[in-house]
């Protein structure tokens, strides 16, 4: 079971400053993907994903930004964290002939099933068992990490702990989840059409859970680690956060221990209006 | 607070079953203790580098026949419930729920560029300033700093085993020889440390498989 993240850190997803239709809008339903006791809704709604991923041209929009991430490297070492059935990673090696790409999830059964598939079998993949918000790999081991349609499924505290992690192991961390916007809720007939009712239910909660991109770049001020993040909105309705760690610099420590109420008093948001 | 056991020599060599490399994580400890994981690698050389109570910068600077240098140093600030590998739990008070921890990660590379080790070290933020500022050193190795610091260094292995090595290539990753232990300044437990071997120069063998 998650630890429960940290009071500092449990903010709106909407951002510190999110309005209060924002706040209203935002749920804490569970979707049938994150909920072990429904395993037949949960197929059927990351088939459903899938299906809605290949028709909206998701997978390919998100290999080209990771594409643009890496940009001229002669051989890219790319981390997909988060992989799921990992079409992403094969998009990535279908599209670039050097990439070597690792496809990582944190499930042991998802691993097993991505080494049983294409990826195990690719000589420019791997696949590992690997926690987003704990990543077994020395600083700089790639040139990119990312995170496609996932964000949304980590608290607060999860985020904080993948920007700091996702920036050490990689160059560049990008992440890429849905725009929050209420507009968006246009988008569930169509999650229903490809992925039936439980597909439509995981939709809507994905739509009200995601990230706006303050909440991110508040998130990136107070991760622990010198990260800075840009935010943009890509099409068709995109979340794209870049988030790259400065130099070395020791963390700035109070001399005595520093409780989390001190902590939290500190003005370490960083955020952009 | 956690108790100080010095690490015994491991028991002799008795079988010589051979041991696939392996990806998946084998905590040896958690059925057979510490001591006895150390005592479950095959190469000699591995048991005295996972059960050495010394420098581990020393004895494998020994091994490689050179300096070793330290890279890729990180020092981040992280809350106690999200430090690797549940760190956090070793370092007793100061990792309250909500404490806020020093991580650094960094790896030991020989004068050829070859790669070593990966060690992450979780400690508690305050305590002593200059051995705070050993911690944040990216320049030096932590054991050998905090040394010339004039601290009194002890350690006491509770983990050991074999992990997937995190630093190789796309593919298949070879099992790698690791050990956590908890890093003594005089009485005090000053941090938690993770050392992972590179399987291409430390053996990580196993005499039966997990």
């Amino acid at each position: 079971m998650p630890p429960e993240p940290a009071p500092a850190l449990d903010m709106p997803r909407g951002g510190p400053r999110a309005a209060r239709w924002d706040r209203l809008f935002e749920t804490d339903k569970e979707e049938y993907i994150d909920r072990p006791d429904s395993p037949a809704a949960c197929r059927r709604s990351l088939r459903g994903l899938d299906r809605f991923q290949r028709l909206t041209l998701g997978y390919r929009t998100c290999a080209r930004l990771t594409a643009a991430a890496f940009g001229p490297a002669p051989d890219p070492r790319v981390l997909e964290l988060g992989a799921g059935c990992g079409r992403l990673s094969y998009g990535i090696l279908r599209r670039h002939p050097t990439a070597l790409v690792t496809a990582s999830d944190v499930n042991p059964r998802v691993v097993e099933a991505l080494r049983a598939g294409p990826l195990g079998r690719h000589p420019r993949a791997g696949c590992a068992v690997l926690d987003a918000t704990s990543i077994d790999a020395p600083a700089g081991a790639y040139d990119v990490a990312v995170m496609a349609m996932s964000l949304h499924h980590l608290p607060p505290a999860g985020v904080a702990a993948l920007l700091r992690e996702g920036t050490r192991v990689a160059r560049t961390l990008l992440l890429v989840d849905g725009w929050r916007h209420p507009l968006c809720l246009g988008a569930v007939p169509l999650m229903f059409l490809t992925g039936g009712p439980a597909q439509a239910h995981d939709g809507v909660i994905s739509l009200r859970k995601v990230y706006g991109a303050a909440a991110v770049r508040a998130l990136a001020g107070m991760c622990g680690a010198p990260v800075h993040v840009d935010t943009r909105f890509a099409l068709p309705g995109y979340l794209v956060a870049t988030a790259t760690r400065a130099p070395h610099a020791p963390p700035a420590v109070a001399p005595a221990a520093a409780p989390s109420p001190a902590r939290a008093r500190r003005p370490r948001l960083r955020t952009r209006k | 607070m956690p108790t100080r056991t010095p690490l015994s020599p491991p028991p002799p060599a008795a079988t010589t079953a051979a041991s696939p490399a392996t990806t998946a994580v084998a905590d040896l400890s958690e059925t057979d203790g510490p001591r006895a994981a150390v005592g479950r690698f095959r190469s000699p050389l591995t048991r005295m580098l996972l059960g050495g109570d010394g420098l581990t910068t020393t004895l494998l600077e020994a091994w490689a026949g050179s300096r070793l240098r330290v890279g890729g140093v990180t020092v981040d600030l992280v809350r106690a419930e999200h430090t690797p590998h549940g760190a956090a739990a070793l370092l007793s008070a100061a990792a309250a729920p909500g404490a806020d921890l020093l991580v650094r990660h960094s790896t030991l590379t020989d004068a050829r560029g070859r790669l070593w080790s990966w060690n992450q070290v979780v400690a508690a933020p305050a305590g002593d300033p200059a051995l705070r500022r050993c911690l944040t050193d990216p320049a030096a190795p932590l054991g050998p700093a905090l040394r010339a610091a004039g601290a009194d260094l002890g350690r006491t292995v509770v983990r050991a085993g074999v992990t997937p090595w995190p630093a190789g290539p796309p593919g298949p990753r070879p099992a790698a020889a690791f050990r956590t232990y908890r890093l003594w300044c005089g009485d005090e437990v000053l941090a938690a440390v993770r050392e992972v071997f590179n399987p291409a120069h430390v053996p990580a063998e196993l005499r039966e498989p997990v």
